[in-house]
């Protein structure tokens, strides 16, 4: 008999220790380990962490996600340009390969640094943490990660990030959001990126990109900007002070896809 | 063991099924199966109080057609239960 639990396990059942559930027989010869346990848990952890060093420096942290060529890196030296006087900004760049984006980011004066993930198509916590061993928190108000250029996998990777915004280009089909469900589920802002086009685009309606948002039971705000048109960013900057100040406040942000853990609801 | 899997969760069970066989070859796991429960998305609807399943693109409420609703399942990825049975020889676990 199993002596953690009085189970009907056999003595050579290899007896997992730090299990937090029940430990029930299924037969004679088997035990059954009800667990669980999210297998994302690793990463949740080490990005429970990051989330930690953040709040205790005091730095607003935003997940900035979107497919490639929608305008990331443009987006964040516009918004340097905007607000680079009032917060002290840092840049972490998730890339492939290359340090193109971090040298256009240091180019403004902030400094950036690059992670290049190789063949990995997301940032994960660990890297994250790694690279904030290269950044003064101190010295930082607002830190952007801007994620690899995917609509899939970065999704469902909690960095430690107070917020996640999601770019979608009027360039891209106002669709996206029906199509990648997980990406503009998590989002907390979207952003309609190079939206100074939209005046020569008859095929995207900011109004169906909306809907498809909505349909995702999404309440997040969604903001055309344009990195080329400084008066467009207002909104942007806007909703960032905002998060500042609460963050400053002691308020704990958590983006939407870390606030709302349904599988654990479901399993109570 | 036993995987629940939902629709939101990022995850595609049988890309995740095909790679489990991969990682457990030649390992002490070489025998290990993998089961994966598909779970469906549920929304619980703030105007109308009802649960209903929903698809993960559409997951307004399934009663009313609200957007305003709280996602109960369909994202988690989730260890549910590990079935362990014994070797036919005994197996020394060595701890860590
Ligand atoms: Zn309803």
């Amino acid at each position: 008999m199993c002596e953690h639990c009085g189970c009907a396990a056999t003595p050579n059942v290899v007896h997992v220790s730090d299990a937090k559930g029940t430990v029930s027989a299924k037969a004679a010869d088997a035990v059954s380990v009800e667990l669980v346990t999210g297998i994302l848990h690793e990463n949740d952890h080490a990005a429970a962490h990051n989330r930690e060093h953040f709040e205790r420096h005091g730095v607003l942290a935003i997940n900035v996600m979107s497919s490639p060529g929608s305008g990331k890196t443009s987006l964040l030296e516009a918004t340097i340009d905007a607000i680079g006087d009032k917060h002290r900004i840092a840049v972490i760049e998730g890339d492939l390969e290359t340090e193109n984006d971090a040298k256009r980011i240091r180019a403004k004066g902030v400094p950036a640094v690059q992670i290049t993930t190789g063949s990995a198509c997301h940032l994960d916590a660990h890297m994250v943490h790694d690279a904030l061993h290269a950044l003064d928190l101190d010295a930082v108000d607002i830190l952007f990660i801007e994620n690899v250029g995917n609509l899939v996998c970065p999704a469902s990777f909690d960095l430690g990030q107070h917020a996640n915004v999601t770019l979608l280009a009027v360039t891209e089909g106002d669709d996206k959001p029906a199509k990648y469900p997980v990406m503009f589920r998590a989002s907390d802002l979207v952003l309609l990126s190079k939206a100074d086009l939209l005046d020569v685009l008859d095929d995207f309606s900011p109004d169906r990109a909306a809907d498809c948002v909505r349909a995702l039971a999404n309440p997040a705000e969604i903001v055309p900007v344009s990195a080329r048109r400084a008066e467009t960013l207002h909104p942007w900057t806007a909703w960032l002070d905002e998060r500042l100040a609460a963050c400053r406040n002691g308020e704990a942000l958590r983006p939407r896809n870390v606030q709302s853990p349904a599988g654990l609801v479901a399993a109570e | 063991m036993v995987l629940a899997v939902g629709p939101l969760s990022g995850v595609e069970p049988s890309l995740l099924s095909r790679a489990f066989r991969l990682a457990r070859a030649s390992t002490i796991a070489e025998n290990a199966e993998l089961e994966i429960e598909h779970t469906p998305a549920v929304v619980w609807c703030d105007t109308c109080g009802v649960e209903t399943e929903a698809a993960a693109n559409a997951l307004s409420c399934g009663r009313c057609g609200a957007w305003k609703v709280t996602l109960k399942a369909g994202n988690e990825l989730m260890l549910k239960r590990v079935d362990l049975v014994p070797a036919e020889e005994p197996i020394v676990a060595t701890a860590g």
